[in-house]
């Protein structure tokens, strides 16, 4: 469950019942991947189209958003 | 017949005796109690309000008491009973009134948990409401007395009602506390409103109330949609400042200022979420109620 | 002593219909203090009722079992996150209450709200998995050295952890009776009988017979009874439900017997057949009969617990109830441990609850406080 607006996204984790704060580029991840699995770069091309920048700016930084995001288990690694 | 209209005497004993009903937008509280000087409170702050009839159901029934045995040594004193227990210490017998409108608070937003409910006020005009998280000392109640003197249809000043099931805002239509200096600046700046006499010396210090305008009682049955979400804060010497106020942040603060969105779970997500998604977010610094009005007049549609 | 609307409703949903708005206003308080406002739901929705509540109690029963509902999910969710702290010691965790009965998927679990954990594990090994349960996120309570020592040495649980961020609190017992209790219990024999939980690495609940033996002894050792009520309609529950396998009761009372808890087990069943209504068979109840001793004392014990186990609240009160309840309040603490502990015990709890109220001191307005 995910709402996003102009300046964050909120994210309600069902199995624990927590909501989260997440910034947008990471609300987007999240969005892109409700909609099934995907591999790391296809999620880099998806959240810089999004936020109108270039692949290359925002390719570096998806690890680290997903590794939080797995963190607060709102992602998990699926096999290849 | 409305409250007001009957005798001190007469409300006394109703109340002393199987207790009086009264409707409070979605609630009806059954009240007992012998304490004399509260019917006093009761005539001249719901004196518009009309007594429900003894077969309706009442939501909460609370007694306000004296001690048991040997406590009233320790000098007057007021108990606030909830379903036949004490849920608080006792305060001192002058604050009866303030405890009984404490107590209220305390029942609705405790138990009513159909219900989302934030710590906020909440007024309506033309269709569309401001919502006013704040936490105290940020003069939102001040604000809100203020607004409600010039046009503003009250919901409530401590209690925002959000309807799980379509997210309507719904009013109480009950007195609005106001807190040491506050009570002067609002008898100055609205002298029309009823107030009580100030109880001096609880733990929020000076505590005066007013009673609900005639025409926010009469439409507390009208729920409201919400426009605005204003975060106030009262600043001496401050020019008025409206600035926009992240929305997912305003989402974020809501939420800790509710008393029930963990427990209600996914609903209160959705609720909130709609809630935002609807309104407008704004900060708003001020000093003068004037000014501050007037900024209220023209806040930007959504 | 005076008919319980709550107590008439839950043995007779049919009659909701015939509830007028005064009826209501006392089932509703009364359900809010026994914690069964959920419950009540459940079963007024299992006949198809909940909807044809008048609207002015409506709400609060429908809200409650939402509420329910939703805390369900979260607490499978902490279930899990228990099973992932402990699932590496390969040890029996047994589930124990409120959990077992959501895990197990039991009727009984629908409407329920609990917010505690009770797990069962070898007493052997209870340092690793309070280890374990450190490690992931738990931290003890109670770090006064007498409160430790309580819990440590005299009760049959650790004293509660509770995740420092979640701030939920897990209950890690090791017997279902105190050890400073007369009482004994055969943990060995409960662990060795537990059932799987469906997809579980590590997790377990107590076999049938032994679910309700535990529940019996944890009501019926019980010193305070504000949850009396609820705890009696778990009972009825998860008797009506397991009623259902052929020989349960005869298999009831030869474990009973077999832990030495007869006497828990004689009341749990006089006292949910009395008030709730709950179906066993006949001989089971001349047993109990037999179990709870001569004539007079029987009569003893029910005018204290038939009063004590009726929903806290004034409207089910009469003059006996205080002093009965007051004498429950001994015998739960004479059957936690033995009088030379029990004196100093209850001098040292007076003395602080004394302390906590001079503290006090001015009294504070009722708080508005929004959760943290």
């Amino acid at each position: 469950m995910l709402r996003c607006w102009a300046d964050a996204c909120v994210c309600y984790a069902s199995p624990s019942g927590d909501t989260h704060l997440l910034p947008l580029a990471q609300g987007l991840l999240l969005q892109r991947l409700e909609q099934g699995p995907a591999p790391a770069s296809e999620l880099a091309a998806f959240v810089a189209a999004a936020l109108e920048l270039p692949v290359g700016a925002v390719g570096t930084a998806v690890p680290e958003m997903l590794s939080e995001l797995g963190a607060l288990k709102l992602v998990e690694a699926a096999a290849p | 017949m409305k409250i007001g209209a009957y005798p001190e005497s007469a409300l006394q004993h109703a109340l002393a005796g199987s207790g009086i009903r009264l409707r409070t937008g979605p609630f009806v509280f059954a009240i007992e109690s012998r304490i004399a000087a509260l019917a006093a409170g009761i005539r001249l702050l719901y004196g518009e309000h009309s007594l429900e009839a003894e077969d309706r159901f009442a939501d909460f029934h609370i007694r306000l008491r004296r001690p048991h045995g040997l406590r009233h040594l320790f000098g007057p004193q007021v108990f606030f009973d909830f379903e036949g227990f004490s849920s608080f210490k006792p305060l001192p017998l002058a604050q009866a009134f303030p405890m009984l409108e404490w107590g209220m608070n305390w029942c609705i937003a405790t138990h009513a948990e159909h219900y989302l409910i934030i710590h906020a006020a909440v007024i309506e005009r033309a269709g569309r409401a401001v919502i006013m998280p704040a936490p105290p000392g940020s003069g939102k109640s001040t604000l809100c007395a203020a607004l409600v003197s010039r046009g503003w249809r009250l919901l409530s000043d401590e209690l925002t009602l959000v309807r799980l099931a379509d997210g309507a805002l719904v009013p109480l239509a009950r007195p609005i506390s106001l807190k040491n200096q506050s009570i002067e600046v609002i008898r100055a700046f609205a002298p029309d409103l009823v107030m009580s006499a100030p109880v001096h010396d609880t733990v929020k210090g000076s505590v005066a109330h007013l009673r609900a305008p005639t025409d926010s009682l009469a439409r507390v049955e009208e729920t409201a949609q919400p426009a605005w979400v204003v975060f106030p804060q009262y600043r001496a010497g401050s020019p008025t400042v409206l600035a926009p106020h992240p929305k997912a942040q305003a989402f974020m603060e809501l939420g800790s200022q509710s008393f029930n969105y963990t427990r209600l779970g996914r609903r209160a997500f959705e609720v909130l979420a709609d809630l935002v998604e609807h309104s407008r977010c704004f900060d708003f610094r001020y000093s003068s109620l004037d000014e501050a009005i007037r900024a209220f007049d023209t806040l930007p549609s959504p | 002593m005076k008919p319980v609307h709550l107590i008439a409703l839950l043995k007779a949903p049919a009659r909701a219909p015939a509830l007028r708005p005064a009826d209501w206003e006392r089932v509703i308080p009364q359900a809010r203090a026994a914690g069964l406002l959920g419950r009540l739901a459940a079963r007024l929705d299992e006949h198809e009722l909940l909807s044809g509540v008048p609207d002015g109690p409506r709400p609060y029963l429908e809200s409650a079992l939402d509420i329910a509902h939703n805390h369900a999910s979260v607490m499978r969710w902490e279930v899990a996150c228990i099973e992932e702290a402990l699932y590496a010691l390969e040890l029996p965790v047994v589930l124990l209450k409120g959990g077992a009965y959501l895990m197990a998927n039991l009727p009984v679990a629908r409407g329920r709200f609990f917010t505690d954990l009770d797990i069962l594990v070898p007493r052997s090994r209870l340092p690793e998995v309070e280890g374990a349960m450190m490690r992931s996120g738990w931290a003890t309570t109670h770090l006064d050295a007498y409160d430790q020592r309580y819990y440590r040495e005299w009760m049959h649980e650790l004293p509660p952890m509770m995740h420092i961020t979640r701030r939920n609190v897990v209950d890690i017992h090791h017997a279902i009776v105190p050890l400073t209790s007369p009482l004994r219990s055969d943990s060995a024999a409960l662990l060795a009988d537990a059932v799987p939980v469906a997809g579980s690495r590590c997790l377990r609940v107590l076999a049938p017979a032994d679910m309700v033996i535990h529940s019996a002894t944890h009501l019926f050792l019980e010193g305070e009874f504000q949850k009396g009520l609820r705890d009696l309609v778990d009972l009825d529950g998860l008797l009506r439900h397991f009623s259902r396998i052929p020989g349960f009761f005869e298999a009831l009372q030869a474990r009973a017997g077999e832990l030495g808890l007869q006497q828990p087990l004689a009341f749990a069943l006089r006292y949910a057949a009395r008030l709730l209504d709950t179906p066993i068979p006949a001989d089971a109840l001349e047993e109990a009969r037999r179990v709870l001793g001569p004539a007079p004392l029987r009569a003893l014990r029910d005018a204290v617990f038939l009063r004590a186990l009726r929903p806290f609240h004034p409207s089910c009160w009469d003059a006996l109830t205080p002093p009965a309840l007051w004498l429950l309040y001994l015998r739960g603490h004479r059957l936690r441990m033995p009088l030379r502990q029990l004196v100093p015990h209850l001098w040292r709890k007076a003395r602080m609850r004394a302390e906590q109220e001079s503290e006090d001191g001015q009294t504070p307005a009722p708080r508005m406080q929004p959760p943290a």
